[in-house]
């Protein structure tokens, strides 16, 4: 017989969490390491943080415009005994922007980070989502520039070398692309949030349908149902200009522009291409959009980009830009290949 | 045993859904120049090579596609919009290709029922589309209790098990037959090409190829 457990209901896991063992967990100590020797040689720091914040923390970082709150969405939440209200880790980006607001101030900047360690997240199961995530990531604070930004795509590159996953690609993209568009046509709250949904999923009936359905003007239903087809190389910059004329679509593309050469001379450049229909992550995300890929692998390896603003909500003013691999996704990718 | 290819950024991998989708489907892909020739579909096959290459497809039941290419076992998918959007897969859908048209309502009796089932606290609600109707009657406010069945969803109405259904309807001929009228139409669907979100990056050349092939701009 394959399994031989005994029958015992309390034997049973709850759904989207697992046990490894063995071959199995030495895998995924072996990787972390790799990544975390990686990012140490690249100047990274450790930092540990608790398992257990208050509510708030998570509620803050992923507070949006649009009245959404994707991430707050996904938090686990229980009380105390003394009846506060407390979640287990949902984001380690929000934690450090907790950290960064009470405790390095006056630090010299730029402050590297790296972590790794646990997120739990209240995923549908339907599709085996895992509900406990283990994560590695970088951030990197006090820095608003574009060396930072090229600094964190060579990072992710060197991480996904150090791995050695043959088949990748990161897809950059820059959320002030979608936004300069929005706030161009004056669309706010709902209809944001509809149209960013439309946009992820690259669904361009769908965005026909609804600039049709809100009267959008002409320019902004042909930038739209242009966006999901906006990835490539340098060549998909230039035709982003000429399709958003405002001045936040047009400074991120200029970024982007810019961004270009800083990363091209890489070994790994050719893996990296553009994509300005990156528009999903937590609501933080003022910038720069990053998602890695791996073959054989249907979801994103590992997904950051530059958030400004987050910290100075819990208080301190530090732009910044990070990102996370997620650890057993990245095994999937080597199992795969071998 | 696992028998997946090798990657190979050139080659496709399509999940098609056996059934009424299946023909155009196969024709559309025809005229992006990939033909499945007529031995390789008379066969009991269920992973097919295009004759040309560059393309393998596997049929599947409709439901079925959205899992596969959302686990990226299929980069590409031809699917109903209605089985897309009942599965909640996370997958790419940058093209409406048009065929397969329908539409999803909501239908029961006529006056004087129709007129009183905003006043109840709780309708019944018998489909096959359990999420969609779901997602559909928490948008109005209405507690509903969704009934999920397998088919005839009209009879749970006449027979008193849900007071409406959430149904395809095609020409209503059903619905007439039995004395049921549609009330709303909560969805249009027609079929939809999907993407895998991490084929889409590591495949873009050949997918890009195959939407602008059928679909120059």
């Amino acid at each position: 017989m394959m399994f031989s457990s005994p029958e015992n209901p309390t034997l049973r896991l709850p759904p989207g969490v697992k046990d490894f063992f063995f071959a199995e967990a030495r895998q995924r100590r072996d990787l972390e390491q790799r990544l975390k020797d990686t990012l140490a040689a690249a100047g990274f720091d450790e930092i540990i943080t608790p398992t257990l914040e208050y509510s708030d923390v998570f509620l803050l970082a992923g507070k949006t415009g649009n009245g959404r709150n994707s991430l707050d969405e996904k938090v686990y939440r229980f009380l105390d005994r003394d009846g506060n209200l407390l979640a287990l880790r949902a984001d380690f980006t929000a934690q450090i922007a907790r950290i960064a607001a009470s405790r390095f101030a006056g630090l010299p900047a730029p402050i590297r980070l790296f972590y790794s360690g646990k997120v739990f997240r209240a995923e549908p199961h339907h599709v085996g989502r895992s509900r406990e995530k283990w994560q590695i990531g970088f951030e990197i604070l006090g820095a608003d520039g574009l060396a930072a930004d090229a600094e964190a795509v060579i990072s992710i590159l060197a991480g996904l070398a150090a791995l050695e996953i043959k088949h990748v690609r990161l897809a950059i993209g820059h959320i002030g692309y979608f936004n300069g568009i929005m706030a161009q046509a004056g669309i706010t709250g709902e209809t944001l949030h509809n149209l960013k949904y439309l946009v992820e999923r690259k669904d361009a009936a769908g965005l026909a349908q609804a600039a049709q359905e809100f009267s959008l003007p002409a320019a902004v239903r042909t930038a739209l149902t242009r966006l999901p087809n906006l990835h490539g190389g340098e060549t998909i910059l230039v035709e982003a200009r000429a399709l958003a004329q405002n001045d936040i679509s047009q400074q991120a593309v200029a970024r982007l522009e810019a961004l270009l050469p800083l990363i091209q001379k890489h070994p790994h450049a050719g893996n990296v291409f553009f994509d300005l229909s990156e528009v999903e992550g937590w609501g933080y995300y003022t910038g720069i959009m990053l998602r890695a890929f791996a073959a054989g692998v249907g979801e994103e390896v590992g997904a950051g980009g530059r958030y400004d603003e987050l910290i100075s909500r819990f208080g301190a003013n530090l732009p910044a830009v990070g990102f996370s691999f997620d650890l057993d996704l990245l095994v999937a990718a080597i199992q795969k290949k071998a | 045993m696992n028998t997946s290819p090798p990657f190979n950024a050139g080659e496709l991998i399509i999940a098609l859904a056996k059934g009424k989708l299946l023909a155009p489907a196969l024709r559309w892909l025809q005229a992006a120049g990939y033909v499945f020739s007529d031995d390789e579909l008379r066969s009991r096959k269920l992973m097919l090579t295009a004759a040309a290459g560059g393309m393998r497809a596997i049929l599947v039941k409709a439901d079925d596609v959205p899992i596969y290419v959302e686990y990226g076992i299929a980069d590409l998918g031809i699917v109903g919009k209605d089985t897309l959007q009942e599965s909640a897969a996370e997958v790419f859908e940058p093209l409406d290709l048009g065929f397969g048209r329908c539409k999803i309502a909501v239908a029961g009796w006529p006056a004087p029922t129709e007129k009183k089932l905003h006043l109840r606290s709780v309708v019944r609600v018998g489909t096959k589309y359990p999420q969609i109707a779901r997602a559909y009657f928490d948008r109005i406010g209405v507690q509903a209790e969704i009934i999920a069945l397998q088919g005839s969803v009209e009879l749970s109405v006449l027979t008193g098990l849900a007071d409406v259904i959430v149904d395809i309807v095609e020409t209503g001929a059903t619905l007439r037959e039995n004395g049921l009228i549609v009330y709303q139409e909560i969805l249009t669907s027609s079929a939809r090409l999907i993407v895998n979100k991490a084929s889409h990056k590591l495949k873009l050349a050949a997918i890009d190829r195959l939407l602008h092939m059928v679909n120059p701009s």
